[in-house]
Order: structure tokens, then sequence, then C-alpha cells
């Protein structure tokens, strides 16, 4: 596992036995090929410490006091793109966990996770691999296949605007007049585009649309 | 050391290797040689036929599916389901010649644990089999971007605000469900069915049935997650 070449490391968790033990282990262990370059208990201090360390991994506690582990995967990941971040949670909502991925984070695991479980992970994300708990990836790949962003990405643009028409609840002839058409090429246009999305009617069209971002941002 | 146990007292992984030519030659012999130990090659097959006897027989802790012609032929899905019936227990390492989003999600969702593009040296897999002999899933980052993209940012404000009734409600409505259908669901009259839609849309800011699908679609409400463990 080791081919010379040390990973270095640090550490963003407020919870300073589970930090100060794992830094015990990785580095008092000379076969981890781990080194724990520093620790800090304060998520506002994280970027400063990737700043002053560069390390290849940097590992972010996301249940933290605020700023937060989520404002520190964000800030470390949007200065530092190369540094490979690994989430850690004790908690074991899936959702916070897509949330920490799609802040940039490369991988995400449990805090009940060994600790010695932990080095091959962190070389596997070190070399640009993602790690992540089985039930992350269940919810990840359901969430792709039920997005249809395979067959929204197919679309033509003509399509995408169709579809749009659809969502913002257009009845058949006003997309007719908008697309300079019959009413009767406009219901058909429409239902060979419900069937390429394979859904069944405009309601869907409308949700799957929503999905995948084809709208305009929701107003706060 | 113990028996059973690699260096740094770590419990030695068996792994198969079900992969065609001297490149399968070589991560076997790789893979052993990188690991100091804590990988052990226990078996290694040219085609899925072989390859699932294999996993039968040694039950490994992971098995190393290179997704060539010869090995697929039964296509890579059809490979890893017969290896997870062959051996439920044995964790799936998948390798391709590239990161296909479509073959990673088929292979994973047909039960592999892992999907990786082919590396240049074996050493690179050895880290790979552990993490996915710890039960912990490995992919390639960009393939992760991808799955994680088309992952909706839930907008918590109007969620939690919903009782669970109206998020249901408003499931139904974004499914396309008509009135009628909605009340025999609700065992309520149609026109009490109605009113409630009409409530929910009021409660929502939205015009008609169509933006509250759209809506839905927006916020996340259509994609339910549990928790990890």
């Amino acid at each position: 596992m080791n081919d010379g070449e040390v990973l270095t490391v640090v550490l963003v968790d407020d919870h300073q036995l589970f930090s100060r033990g794992l830094e015990l282990l990785l580095n008092t262990d000379p076969d981890s090929g781990v080194r724990v370059l520093a620790r800090t208990e304060d998520a506002g201090r994280a970027l400063e410490l990737v700043r002053h360390h560069r390390p290849r991994v940097a590992i972010i506690d996301l249940v933290m006091p605020p700023p937060g582990g989520l404002a520190a995967v964000q800030a470390v990941k949007r200065h530092y793109p190369d540094v490979h971040v690994l989430a850690l949670s004790g908690n074991d909502e899936v959702a916070s966990a897509v949330e920490a991925l799609r802040m940039g984070a490369d991988g995400f695991l449990l805090k009940s996770s060994e600790p010695d479980e932990l080095v091959p992970p962190l070389i596997a994300l070190a070399s640009g691999l993602s790690v992540v708990p089985v039930p992350v990836l269940s919810a990840l790949l359901e969430t792709w296949t039920r997005s249809g962003q395979r067959t929204v990405s197919d679309l033509t643009s003509e399509d995408v605007d169709l579809l749009r028409l659809i969502a913002a609840g257009l009845e058949s002839t006003e997309i007719a007049e908008r697309l300079h058409v019959s009413e009767r090429t406009a219901k058909q246009r429409v239902s060979v585009l419900l069937r390429r999305i394979g859904v069944s009617n405009r309601l869907q069209a409308a949700a799957l649309a929503g999905r995948c971002g084809l709208l305009d941002p929701v107003e706060p | 050391m113990r028996p059973g146990e690699g260096r740094s007292g770590l419990q030695t992984v068996t792994v198969v290797v079900i992969g065609d030519g001297p490149e399968a030659g070589r991560l076997e012999v790789g893979l052993d040689g990188a690991s100091g130990g804590v990988v052990r090659v226990v078996g290694r097959a040219d085609d899925g036929r072989a390859g699932v006897e294999l996993v039968r027989r040694h039950r490994p802790d992971v098995a190393v599916v290179d997704l060539v012609a010869r090995v697929s032929s039964s296509g890579a899905v059809g490979v890893v389901q017969e290896l997870r019936q062959a051996s439920p227990s044995t964790r799936l390492l998948a390798l391709a010649g590239q990161a296909d989003a479509d073959l990673a999600v088929a292979t994973l969702n047909a039960g592999g644990l892992g999907f990786l593009v082919r590396p240049a040296v074996a050493g690179d897999l050895v880290a790979p089999v552990l993490t996915v002999a710890s039960g912990h899933a490995v992919l390639p980052r960009d393939l992760l971007s991808v799955l994680v993209g088309s992952a909706v940012p839930r907008d918590p404000e109007l969620l939690s605000g919903l009782t669970p009734q109206n998020a249901d409600l408003w499931r139904m409505v974004a499914d396309g469900l008509e009135t009628t259908q909605i009340a025999e669901r609700l065992y309520v009259s149609e026109r009490t069915a109605k009113r409630m839609v009409a409530f929910l849309l009021r409660r929502l800011g939205v015009a008609n049935r169509i933006q509250a699908a759209a809506l839905a679609g927006q916020v996340g409400l259509l994609d339910d997650v549990g928790t990890v463990s």
C-alpha cells in the first residue's frame, strides 16, 4: 500500500476524542502510509489549515458548530479543488451525505467505520476515486434513474423548449400559436415528446422538467 | 502474524480475478505483490462462466471482474448478477476501459459495489479492493459528479412546512392523478378532494396543477432518501 510517498491529511473535527485517536492511529503506524499534518476543532479554520499545510486529503466532520462542516467542505473545494475532501458524519442521514457531495466532497463515510478501515478509502480518494457507503450509492442510483437525466440530455433544443412550454401549463392551442403550427400538429408533438421521455401525462412531464433543472429556479 | 492476517494485523482479503489474457494475469500477480500480503488472490478465471464457478467454490471477499468482451458475453449486468447469486457475500469490483456512466450505473444497479477504469498499475487496485471489502462503494470521481448532479437540492423550508398528508397529495398531483383518483385514494368525496387540491395550490403559491407538478420536481419532493445505516 505504501509506495514510498506519504499521504498527507488534515483533520477538521470538533470531536477531539475522535480526531486525536485517528491522528494517533495514523501517525504511529508506520505501515499506514498516512500522516496527519494538523487538526482543528473549528470549521471556520478549515480553509486556513488547508492553505497552510496543503494536504492531499482534508477529512471534515459535517456535524460541527457554525459555520459548520458543509461550509468548510464548500470553502476548501472552492479554493483548493485539487485537495480531496472526505466528509465524515456520525449522522446516518443520506440527505446530508448527498448534500456534502453536492458541495464538492469527494467521498463520505460514517464515523462508525473502524479507524483502520479509513486508510484504504483515503488512498482510493487520493488517487481520484470516490468512496461512499452503500445506502448513499443506492440513493444516488435511484435518483439518477428517476431523474430521467439521460432522457433529457438526449433531447433536441426544440424538444427542451416544448417541454418548458408544457411545464408552464400551456394548452395545446397556446403551444400551437407559439410554434406557428396547427393545433393537431402541436398535440402530436406533445405526445411524441411524452413518449420519448417516458412519462404518461403532461403533469409528469412538468415534474420531470422541474426535476432536471429545466425551469427557472424557485423564488425564495 | 496470525494466520488469516496480513501486515498491520489486518484481515487478509481473498480475491478472485476474472479477466481475459495477460492483463488479468498481471493483475493477479500485481495485486498479490503490491498489497504486502493484505490481499491474497485465490484464483483467476478467463471468462464469466469459469469466474462464476470459481467464486461459488472459493466464496472470496472480493471478485475483481474485468468487463471485457469475453468475460461479459452475457453482458456486464448478466455476469454481475450471476456472481451475486453464486456468492452473495462476495463484493464485486468491476473494471472497464472507460468511465461510461450508463455501464457503471447498470453494473452498480445489478449489485456491483465498485466500478473503476482499469488502472495501468495493478498496485492501484489494492486500496479499492480493500475499500469494497469493508463494504463501501468505490467509483471514479467524475462519475460521482454525474450522479450527484442529477440530485436536486431539496427546499427544506417549503417541504418542512407541509404536513405529510399535504406532501402525499402533492405527489399525487405531480403524478398526474385526476380528482376522482385522488378522492378514491384518500377515501373522501370528489368535492372534498377538489377542495384539498385547491387549498394545496394556494398554499404552494401556484396557479394550477401543472405548476404544482413542476415545483414538486424542482424542490426535490420526488426524491425521497432515507438513512445511511
